[in-house]
């Protein structure tokens, strides 16, 4: 077992059991927080939440928690609302009104007709003050066959903590239901009474969800569970496949074949439909959840113009698969690991992985300058098959020259840089590694973008001194926004990529000018990586080195301060200047 | 509506763009043209307007089909209806398409914190293609809309100022317009008063039997160009404002009237209590005014729900407001306006304008709603119990130059708000730092801040997640130099208490490798001029580069900054260049500063006074000139041996 699993179950255990002990003021708190997944042997299921929340601040009670948003599919769902009310600090009770109970139109469902028909219950809590409590207990009840399984992924924690917290699963006992448990000890006690199966998880003193920046389950810092009917992944997402159009579907062939008619190649091909795919579509927001795990068929995407995620998914898949590309559409998991059992819940966004000459084409329907995966977007499985799924992994290197000649007005640069596959999209339309260059070369080779070209840059002079920053590249990863993330950190940290990066700068300095920077050489070499960081001066050149490597993706809580080391010297703006005075 | 998918041919026509014709070739860059936009009103005796909404536009690009696929209208349920008349598609192939209204869908429309029932029209006309012509009619009938069926009861169609009508018809534009017609018919009895500003157009009045046609039109109207931080389009762009109602005070008369005759101001025996214990020991009226304001500021939390019929123009009632403790402006100025009737003062509504100017023709130009209290002078004084939750202004500077119409007994005219001066929201940091010969900087600094600065500062403690106090603090010294590390931070016993005085917060710090080290100099850059407490300095985010501008412009508030920073340098240390801006000074704004060195130390002082929110064109050079005078000093500073 994971040492670092072992830690952030030790730290969690006592997270739970000693919140009490080491306890921020409160903003608010749930008293009470109750929720009950219940499949019936007639495929009905019902979820049941019930809380009781308790407001100490304003920031809770004027901007968090006035309203609870309900959505759901009033074709299908039943919304009954068993009780809400507030309870005052000096006891009062104050029902919630009936004009407070508002259905309106989700927010994701707007500008989508297929989709007009979703409600979203707005409850207005009525009587809130400092000190009150919500009490708000509802269930939303699914006919049979509209959720085709029992499937939830839950990530505990609320953005206030929790005194108690139950989950209870109820299914027939002749069902089998599997779960998965991330970063929590707590056996769930199991019963069985009447044919029904009962698992029951009790948490006591939840804290809160933490405010820092990119924490994460897959990361080990947030407690969760997966829950699922579903035999196997392959079942599970055949849900959605088996919804797709049939392959080589031959009204997708006309489209396809229409859209590729004057490409060359088979990557002209593919450019041409994700070009067609990703320009000529609105999108719609709305989840797999809050569709019931329906899309329309390509037919009727085509003819509407907007799509879901995964309608979209199956037009890209559809076109692809049409004209022979070698296509796989793939649902990539908020998790890294394969778990004890699948839902479609866990999932976290879609893509279509394409195959041409040996090179791995990620694409997504929405956005074609989405560049290659990045290292950490957690388990990826194929939904024709349900297998898993390998993400070809992808060069993060920079190089970059430059040979700058000076003068008292201005610089001009002449620079070779190298950048990894990690940068550059597929088609050419990358976004501007080097602003403001020209005379620019480009070529690929070895999975590398080669660019070459010049810049002027001018200067400024100020009391007889010139202070020039270096030229770089706007995917630098001091670009990154680490340095500037708060000294401590408790949570641990994914990066996308693991960043090596090589700059040297040699500077010709006119007889007219003296460099002030004195030479120096400025070494890091770390657990977590290695910085150097040097000016040499020889004559009128000038040399400065600035490299960084850091080794680690995943930086445990216990390396953030030598991350953040690397990082803020990384990002010293003292670091990437020089100093000259001109000579008169 | 169904497509086959041979239909998809048709969008291939994107790869072969149409020229328009004669003036639409101007407008060939834009995604849609609208070919015509006519609006036509007939109104009846009793105010009510039957709409007839007519639109053709013509796409020209991808971007232009997406954004046409679906046709949606918004309306209010309380007050019109609106249904689609027609809807065609006449496709560049020469193929027309009717697109069946009766498939049209009416919803509920998405909402967040007003949650009134407003509902929309949609109707899906689905893929385009470049070139496509898509024109539809809608009906509307309201108070400001228009017609529908026969057999209904129109009652709530009628405007609650009855016989009444008034109507705010931009005439800017956002794709280009080839044609844009609003014309309305109205009884002969009736008297209109109408005005087109900042701008022209064609119009006229013609007598139709019983009925005067008044029409207004203008022809190849070309999207505004808007300038950053410029006032309202309202302000500056070409509309039209028509009203039937002859001055504001007949309207103010009816506000008054529509509330004292619903009742929205009635005592209450819980609310009474309240404000009994709320004004327990206040003995000025002042005191009692501001206690008051500031309960209800504070705990009557935005989120409206509807009360049905009246709701939009009418102010809940004192049961509603103080059971449900929620509201939008109206229902929380209408809890104090019944709270401070309860503490024995003479308090009324008033309805205002956040964001651009009212008028003097009286339409009802208006999008928030105040109180206004009588003082024992005889004056009335505006309160906005919306507008300064955990702030201790009663009428928020953030409304300065703001029109406003009391709904009083006496009726009254339109009134305005005054400037706030600038040292109601100054600002003040003052900073004391030791440099060392390796560029290590070690020091405090302590900001103070009053008025709508003090809202900015404190915010973090009365609207912030109390486990975030800490980390926020640190990110203010982070935005110097990722460098700093915070020693010790001061707020004092109780930053949330922001009724005790101007916000003080002490920062203890030291930030390694703070200056840029040469051979004999040491450059370095003001800490109160390296993005510290940026959020408070509202005027960074207007773009000072601009040197000329047609329109007035914004900022958030009137403000004072004053910065004064001693920095102790090393021994033999001489600055390269002092600087000394003597005071420059106008009826927009002011700035003096200076940076000097005293003996081992480097003295920085600024004082930027900007005087208003709203300015005028005008205005602009003045400001400009302080505030980029301000910016000069944020050049690093060389000092050398």
């Amino acid at each position: 077992m994971d040492t670092n699993y072992i830690k952030s179950t030790i730290i969690l255990i006592l997270a739970f059991t000693c919140n009490t002990i080491f306890a921020e003021p409160l903003d608010a708190e749930y008293q009470k927080l109750a929720e009950t997944w219940t499949l019936h042997a007639n495929g009905s299921q019902e979820y049941r939440r019930s809380m009781e929340l308790t407001l100490y601040t304003h920031i809770a009670m004027n901007y968090t928690y006035g309203e609870t948003f309900i959505c759901y599919n009033p074709k299908y769902q039943n919304l009954k609302i068993h009780t809400s009310y507030t309870k005052q600090k000096d006891g009062t009770i104050i029902q919630t009104p009936d004009n407070a109970f508002v259905e309106v139109l989700p927010r994701n469902a707007e500008n989508a007709p297929a989709y007009n028909h979703l409600k979203e219950m707005v409850i207005v809590h009525t009587g809130l003050e400092l000190g009150a409590t919500i009490f708000l207990d509802y269930s939303i009840i699914s006919k049979p066959g509209y959720l085709p399984e029992l499937d939830l992924y839950k990530e505990f924690p609320q953005i206030s903590p929790v005194k108690n917290y139950t989950l209870t699963l109820s299914v027939p006992k002749n069902k089998s239901v599997g779960y998965e448990q991330f970063n929590f000890p707590i056996k769930p006690s199991v019963s069985y009474s009447d044919n029904i199966q009962q698992i029951r998880w009790e948490i006591h003193n939840l804290p809160a969800k933490s405010h820092a920046p990119m924490v994460s389950l897959k990361d080990g810092d947030i407690p969760g569970l997966l829950v699922s009917t579903y035999p196997s992944a392959k079942d599970a997402l055949q849900t959605l496949y088996a919804q797709f159009n049939a392959p080589k579907d031959p009204q997708l062939q006309t489209v396809a074949e229409a859209l590729t008619e004057n490409s060359k190649t088979d990557v002209d091909r593919l450019h041409a439909i994700l070009d067609y795919v990703t320009n000529q579509y609105s999108t719609c927001r709305l989840s797999i959840s809050e569709t019931g795990y329906r899309l329309r068929n390509a037919d009727a995407v085509i003819n509407s113009a907007y799509g879901t995620e995964i309608e979209m998914i199956n037009l890209l898949y559809g076109l692809l698969n049409a004209i022979d590309i070698d296509a796989q559409p793939i649902a990539v998991y908020n998790f890294n690991n394969e778990p004890k059992v699948y839902g479609l819940n866990g999932i976290k966004e879609f893509l279509v992985l394409a195959y041409l000459d040996n090179k791995q084409y990620v694409l997504y329907p929405t956005n074609k300058k989405i560049t290659g995966n990045f290292k950490d977007k957690g388990l990826a499985i194929n939904l024709c098959n349900g297998e898993t799924t390998i993400l070809t992994p992808l060069s993060s290197d920079i190089t970059y020259q430059a040979e700058i000649d000076l003068t008292s007005q201005n610089y001009k640069a002449s620079i070779a840089s190298t950048f990894g596959n990690q940068f550059t999209s597929f088609f050419g339309n990358n976004i501007d590694f080097i602003p403001k260059l020209s005379n620019s070369q480009k070529e690929t080779q070895n999975n590398q973008e080669i660019i070459k070209g010049e810049l002027s840059t001018p200067l400024k002079e100020k009391n007889g001194y010139i202070l020039m920053s270096f030229p770089s590249t706007t995917v630098s990863f001091s670009g990154m926004p680490y340095a500037s993330f708060n000294t401590g950190r408790k949570e641990n940290l994914m990066l996308p990529y693991c960043p090596i990066e090589k700059y040297v700068y040699t500077i010709h300095i006119p007889e007219n000018m003296d460099l002030c920077t004195p030479d120096k050489e400025k070494k890091i070499d770390n657990n977590v990586g290695s910085l150097l960081v040097s000016i040499n001066t020889k004559g009128k050149t000038v040399k400065i080195t600035r490299s960084i490597e850091i080794k680690k993706q995943f930086i445990k809580a216990d390396d953030y301060a030598e991350f953040r080391l690397l990082m803020t010297e990384w990002a010293d703006p003292n670091e990437q200047q020089l100093l000259f005075k001109c000579i008169k | 509506m169904k497509y086959s998918i041979t239909t998809f041919f048709l969008f291939l026509l994107i790869f072969n763009p149409i020229n328009g014709k004669g003036e639409e070739n101007t407008f060939d860059k834009y995604n849609s043209i609208i070919l015509l936009d006519s609006t036509a009103v007939s109104v009846t005796s009793k105010g009510s307007g039957s709409f007839a909404i007519y639109k053709k536009i013509k796409i020209q690009s991808v971007a232009g089909t997406l954004a046409n696929r679906i046709i949606k209208y918004d309306y209010d349920p309380l007050t019109a209806s609106a249904e689609f008349r027609t809807a065609t598609i006449y496709r560049a192939n020469g193929d027309v398409v009717n697109l069946d209204v009766t498939a049209a869908q009416d919803y509920v429309a998405p909402a967040r914190a007003i949650y009134w029932g407003a509902r929309q029209i949609m109707l899906e006309a689905g893929r385009l293609a470049v070139g496509d012509v898509i024109e539809y009619e809608i009906a509307k009938k309201g108070f400001t809309y228009a017609l529908l069926a026969k057999n209904e009861d129109d009652s709530r169609f009628i405007p609650p100022m009855q016989g009444q009508f008034y109507d705010i018809i931009p005439f800017w534009v956002e794709q280009p317009t080839i044609r844009k017609v609003y014309q309305v018919s109205i009884p002969k009895e009736k008297e209109m008063q109408f005005q087109f500003y900042q701008g022209e157009c064609a119009s006229s009045m013609r007598c139709n039997g019983e009925q005067n046609i008044y029409k207004f039109a203008m022809d190849n109207i070309s999207p505004f160009i808007k300038e950053p931080n410029m006032v309202d389009l309202f302000d500056a762009a070409p509309k039209l404002m028509i009203s039937t109602t002859p001055t504001w005070k007949e309207k103010s008369l009816w506000f008054y009237k529509t509330n004292e005759e619903y009742g929205s101001f009635a005592s209450l025996p819980e609310a009474q209590k309240k404000v009994n214990e709320l004004i327990y020991g206040k003995n000025s009226e002042m005191e009692k005014i501001a206690i008051l304001t500031h309960w209800v500021a504070d705990n009557i939390r935005y989120s409206g729900i509807s009360m049905g019929k009246g709701e939009g123009f009418t102010l809940h009632n004192t049961k509603m407001n103080y059971t449900d403790r929620c509201g939008v402006c109206k229902d929380i100025a209408g809890t104090l306006i019944s709270f401070l009737r309860m503490a024995g003062f003479e308090a009324y509504p008033a309805m205002t304008m956040a964001g651009s100017r009212v008028e003097s023709i009286p339409a009802d130009h208006f999008n928030h709603c105040v109180a206004v209290v009588k003082l024992s002078n005889g004056t009335y004084m505006p309160l906005d119990p919306t507008w300064v939750p955990f702030c201790r202004e009663l009428w928020s500077s953030a409304e300065q130059q703001q029109n406003y119409l009391p709904g009083v007994p006496e009726g009254s005219d339109l009134c305005i708000t005054p400037t706030s001066d600038p040292q109601n929201h100054f600002v003040h940091i003052i900073a004391t730092n030791k440099l060392d010969k390796k560029g290590n900087l070690k020091g405090e600094f302590t900001i103070t801040a009053e008025g709508q600065s003090d809202r900015s500062v404190r915010r973090i403690f009365t609207l912030g997640w109390q486990s975030d106090w800490m980390s926020t603090m640190e990110k203010q010294l982070l935005d110097i130099s990722p460098k700093a590390r915070l020693l010790h931070v001061d707020w004092g016993k109780n930053p949330k208490d922001y009724q005790s005085g101007p916000i003080k917060i002490t920062f203890h710090y030291e930030i390694p490798d703070y200056a840029f080290i040469g051979k004999n100099e040491i450059l370095f850059k003001p800490i109160t001029m390296n993005n510290l407490y940026n959020q408070v300095r509202s005027y960074l985010y207007i773009n000072t580069n601009i040197i000329e501008r047609k329109y007035g412009f914004k900022d958030a508030c009137s403000r004072l900054l004053k910065l004064d920073e001693t920095t102790y340098i090393p021994k033999k240390y001489t600055i390269v260049e002092t600087k000394n801006i003597p005071l420059i000074n106008s009826s927009a704004a002011s700035f003096e500063g200076s940076i000097l060195q005293e003996g081992n130390k480097i003295v920085i002082h600024q004082e930027l006074a900007l005087k208003k929110r709203v300015y005028e064109a005008s205005d602009w050079d003045s400001f400009r000139n302080a505030v980029n005078a301000h910016k000069s000093f944020e050049d690093a500073i060389i000092i050398r041996k």
